[in-house]
């Protein structure tokens, strides 16, 4: 992040390509952010298909050892045709997910070998078994915009630049500090009670015009004060956007946890106590092996995407969206998951 | 004419709503004892009024009167119950004085009988005296002979017991919930004589059905024919009294059906009469003996026999799956198919898998496996020669000599004389022809047991 801000930072080589140089270097310095966003997301997605495999598997081995008992009791005569066929079918159609879940599962890989550039026998590198829990509790949404104000880069940038302005136009004594954030500073001048009672800082300096005494030094340096309010206050947009994604994937993963998982496990559970009282057959308990599955399979799903929507995050409070939404046009299609196990 | 008189009584301090009744002789109501036991009281000998030979009721209790100017008052009260189905499994009924069925009704051919019943149930009822015969106004059909007895109001009966025989009580409003609830009770007329067909052992319980999902507790009313519980007086075996029985004993044991299918009800060991059926007495030129007795939808039957045999006797309903308790219909057959190979696959996925069925369904009898709370093994039972396997409308007629004449204990297991049990064949086995046998692989066909036999 530092060296990132070094590179936005870079001296001006001449006032003629200032312009251009400026853009550039801002442009490098987002897409390596977003590089760098992009990249934790394929991991995330990486692991979680990963995991998927491993979740396919056993709706492949219920189905198999469904299909294998169908085969045999319709030899011992206790099952007809039809019955035996609806087993089979149960476990064609569990293999061609996994194969689905596999396919997924490389590409994911794959994509993440190219976002973080490796080759030979650094191939090889190792995945989680697992994706990491979920944090115990959310990130305010006053701390997001927060963290945002201070390291966002087109906000260190935007903050950055007028100091250099201010200093080329000779100000230095700083009258006062104003929040960018509350309403824009034109506004500011006029009416100074309205600093209090806000959350969030972002605070330039203004100056003694008395001291300039050029009418063009202040139009040009409240042009640019305005001008990183606007950047300020679009910044707290796109936090504002990726924090509702992130903590929605934040409750919907924790649901999953907390409330869906735990009642397909009591559920097979109770599912075991009645093909033990012969209430139900084999087959059901089989049945229910693959609807358990598919909530563990929903569940890594919902913990992946707030994992997504961590890095949308982080992305939109460092500045890397823009650079990301660059790198995201390159990437495959995300696929994991594949179609729901019957 | 004075058609309606209120006056408020005893401690219930419940309104009676006395529209349907002409002269009211109480002046307050009698007491309503209640139970809170599902096993057999001893008959209870009348304290006043005819004499007569008490009934045993199976798992339930004849409930007391008070004679009053020459009437006899009986006081139901018509409640939610918890009655215990068998050990190991309770259930929220409705029924009358504390369990279900109701306590058994007794009276003698020519009594004066006044019934107050008062309603405990969220929703309306009455009562109707099944077989009696009585004035058309308290015959108990809800808004055909009578308004219904709304909940909280006590309505009363009087009726003179023209003829003695077996018959029943039930609800006649919101029939089939009520009795799908577990509401029904005996009623037993005995002969003014008596000495008339005087038996010594006279044994009186109901056919009812249930229907309650494994797992939960309160039947579902609204079940027409799928019941899961094939009760006697709202017992299933392993939790239904043993019909005790004195060598040489006249035995007459009254039953009363009001599930929605027959019962062919089968005495082992015995020859039987039907004595007894719906309309009164069979003449003993018409009785034919019998070993079984099928009992219609809404029937009563008395059968007698002579207790000549000692020994422990199986009594039960002839429907094989009405000696089940709950199971399931769609349960494949897994007799005779090969599960070598399979266990595991199917544990790799569920740890705590066993295979079952695969040499028939004698398991089940066998093992103690964990099942969902409240749910008695589908067929269960230990006697003293290994698992009984049965459940719902199975019992034992124990026949001994030497019991007391009022002795209704559990005698327990009948001791056989030497020589009189099957044995083994343990002489040479001639070669057997038969299809190739299977290898088995032991790992899948033993199956785990888990816990010990808890005793019942």
């Amino acid at each position: 992040m530092f060296s990132v801000f070094q590179i936005a930072t870079m001296p001006v080589a001449t006032k003629i390509t200032r312009q251009r140089f400026e853009q550039a270097k801002l442009a490098v310095a987002a897409e390596m952010l977003g590089v760098a966003a992009e990249t934790r997301r394929a991991y995330y997605s990486a692991v979680a298909a990963q995991e998927a495999i491993r979740y396919f598997d056993q709706v492949k081995e219920s189905a198999e050892a469904g299909a294998e008992l169908a085969r045999r009791m319709f030899g011992a005569g206790n099952f007809s045709a039809l019955q035996r066929a609806r087993e089979q079918a149960f476990y064609a159609d569990a293999v061609a997910q996994l194969a689905r879940a596999r396919q997924t599962a490389k590409a994911e890989r794959e994509r993440l070998t190219r976002l973080m550039g490796l080759w030979r026998e650094d191939i090889a590198f190792k995945l989680p078994d697992r994706l990491p829990g979920l944090p115990k509790a959310p990130t305010e949404l006053r701390d997001a915009e927060q963290t945002a104000m201070r390291t966002r880069l087109d906000v260190q940038v935007s903050r950055r630049d007028l100091g250099t302005l201010a200093e080329s136009l000779g100000l230095t004594k700083a009258t006062r500090f104003v929040n960018a954030l509350d309403a824009g500073p034109a506004q500011v001048r006029e009416t100074h009670a309205v600093l209090n009672g806000f959350e969030l800082r972002l605070e330039i300096p203004l100056f003694d015009w008395g001291q300039a005494r050029v009418a063009r030094a202040e139009a040009l340096y409240m042009q640019a004060a305005n001008r990183t309010a606007e950047t300020a206050i679009n910044a707290r947009s796109e936090v504002r956007e990726a924090y509702a994604a992130y903590r929605t994937t934040y409750d919907l993963a924790r649901h999953y946890r907390d409330e869906i998982v735990p009642l397909r496990k009591r559920i097979s559970e109770e599912n075991l106590l009645r093909y033990n009282g012969m209430l139900i057959g084999v087959f059901e308990l089989l049945v229910d092996v693959r609807e358990s599955v598919a909530a563990v399979n929903a569940a890594i799903e919902a913990t992946r995407d707030f994992w997504l929507a961590e890095a949308d995050l982080q992305a939109a409070q460092n500045g890397a969206a823009a650079g990301m939404r660059k790198a995201k046009r390159a990437a495959p299609a995300m696929a994991v998951g594949g179609p729901k196990p019957h | 004419m004075n058609t309606r008189r209120r006056f408020l009584g005893g401690a219930a301090a419940a309104a009676l709503g006395a529209g349907l009744v002409s002269r009211v002789g109480a002046a307050s109501l009698p007491e309503a004892p209640t139970m809170d036991k599902a096993t057999m009281r001893p008959p209870l000998a009348p304290p006043n009024g005819r004499p007569y030979q008490p009934v045993a009721t199976l798992n339930g209790w004849t409930l007391p009167w008070r004679m009053r100017d020459g009437w006899k008052e009986f006081h139901l009260v018509a409640e939610p119950v918890v009655r215990e189905i068998a050990p190991g499994m309770k259930a929220n009924l409705w029924g009358y004085n504390g369990q279900s069925p109701g306590p058994t009704i007794e009276c003698v051919e020519g009594d004066k009988v006044r019934i107050f019943v008062t309603n405990r149930l969220p929703e309306h009822t009455t009562i109707h005296w099944h077989g009696i015969l009585l004035p058309n106004g308290m015959d108990g059909v809800g808004g055909l002979t009578q308004p219904q007895i709304p909940s909280g109001k006590t309505f009363v009966y009087e009726f003179t017991m023209r003829k003695s025989g077996t018959f029943m009580y039930h609800p006649h409003a919101d029939e089939m919930v009520q009795m799908a609830m577990g509401m029904h009770g005996f009623l037993v007329v005995h002969p003014r004589n008596p000495g008339f067909r005087r038996v010594d052992r006279d044994f009186v319980f109901l056919l009812n059905a249930l229907d309650i999902e494994p797992g939960a507790r309160t039947p579902k009313v609204a079940t027409m024919l799928e019941f899961n519980l094939w009760c006697w007086n709202s017992r299933v075996f392993p939790g239904i009294d043993p019909l005790v029985v004195r060598k040489g004993d006249r035995v007459r044991v009254r039953i009363g059906n009001l599930t929605m299918t027959n019962h062919p009800i089968h005495l082992h060991g015995y020859e039987f009469v039907v004595s007894g059926t719906d309309g009164g007495w069979v003449r003993p030129e018409a009785q034919s003996p019998e070993v079984t007795v099928d009992i219609a939808v809404g029937q009563m039957r008395a059968i007698e026999f002579v207790a000549d045999a000692p020994g422990d006797w199986a009594f039960h309903c002839h429907k094989s799956h009405h000696t089940m308790n709950a199971m399931g219909h769609g349960v494949p057959t897994m007799i005779g198919v090969d599960h070598r190979g399979i266990a595991r696959k199917v544990m790799n996925v569920i740890p705590d898998y066993m295979v079952m069925g695969e040499r028939g369904m004698a398991d089940m009898g066998e093992m103690e496996m964990p099942l969902p709370d409240n749910t008695l093994p589908m067929m269960t039972g230990t006697g003293p020669f290994g698992p009984i396997e049965m459940g719902g409308m199975f019992t034992v007629v124990k026949v001994r000599d030497g019991l007391a004449r009022d002795d209704y204990a559990d005698p327990g297991w009948y001791k056989h004389p030497p020589g009189t049990v099957a044995y083994e064949w343990t002489g040479a086995l001639p070669k057997l022809a038969r299809a190739e046998a299977v290898d088995r692989d032991p790992r899948t066909l033993t199956v785990r047991r888990r816990g010990g036999h808890s005793g019942h």
